[in-house]
């Protein structure tokens, strides 16, 4: 088993082994768009919610042989500004996809990955 | 539909399908998984079993939900939940691990009533996280064994 720096600035296991084939679940966009975007909270970013949904799932997507069964933890900032997104990996599919504001330092269970800074 | 006096391995989406209501009742089950299911068009109701895995991250019970006088031993994560049109009711259940309720949007009113949770949970936890748990119609609480606002 490998261990490599991800291009996208989060460290695991060697990308090329595992998981090549990871794919989303039917309706993840949807139900991260209803959810992850509710009460303007990242309205701070200053982008459209549906700018900000496309953008999350690529995110997302770039990270995901990172990703393990279960849940997953992305920190990092976007804009200089810090965030959170939630990918819940099983049977091979990203179930869902959330994104919180901030960056806590509360223990969590899973993986986590960092993602750096980042610009939208 | 109701399905009483069973041993059940797995209970999931495909065990629903078709029906309006599902009452689960004085069932020994391994697993109930209902994870990722954003839509969950049942009212479902789990009472007097005893489950050893409870898998509810992501599933949103549109239709309600009521969960009464179980015993749940597995550590419960809840996260992305809510999008309840209806109320969510849990009520006189055992939890012996911790429940996690991670941001969590609840639509209609969510009550915890005579539980115990033996390890806790963070329903009313993690103030000024942006992770902590929305209530538009509020909440209910009353006559628990254990803390409700842990923050973790």
């Amino acid at each position: 088993m490998g261990y490599g720096v991800s291009k996208f600035g989060g460290i695991g296991i060697n990308p090329k082994i595992l998981k090549p084939k990871l794919t989303f679940s039917e309706g993840v966009l949807e139900s991260f768009t209803e959810h992850g975007f509710a009460g303007g909270r990242h309205a701070d970013l200053g982008l459209t919610v549906k700018t900000m949904a496309s953008k999350g799932l690529s995110l997302i997507k770039q990270n995901k042989a990172l990703l393990k069964a279960g849940d997953n933890t992305l920190i990092g900032n976007i804009n200089g500004i810090p965030k959170s997104f939630k990918a819940f990996v099983k049977d091979g599919k990203i179930i869902s996809v959330n994104m919180y504001p901030g960056i806590s330092n509360r223990a969590t269970k899973g993986t986590v990955i960092n993602f750096g800074n980042i610009t939208w | 539909m109701v399905k009483k006096n069973q041993y059940i391995d797995l209970f999931n989406q495909d065990d629903l399908k078709g029906y309006n209501t599902f009452h689960l009742d004085n069932c020994l089950i391994d697993t109930i998984d209902l994870v990722g299911i954003f839509e969950l068009n049942v009212n479902l109701v789990i009472e007097n079993c005893i489950i050893n895995d409870l898998k509810i991250h992501s599933c949103w019970f549109t239709r309600g939900l009521l969960m009464k006088n179980n015993i749940v031993k597995n550590w419960v994560d809840y996260q992305m939940g809510g999008h309840n049109a209806m109320s969510i009711v849990i009520e006189g259940n055992v939890f012996l691990d911790f429940f996690n309720f991670f941001d969590c949007q609840f639509e209609n009113v969510i009550e915890l009533k005579n539980n115990v949770f033996k390890k806790g949970t963070n329903l009313l936890g993690n103030k000024g996280e942006g992770f902590e748990n929305i209530f538009a119609n509020g909440w209910f609480i009353e006559g628990n064994v254990g803390d409700i606002d842990i923050n973790r």
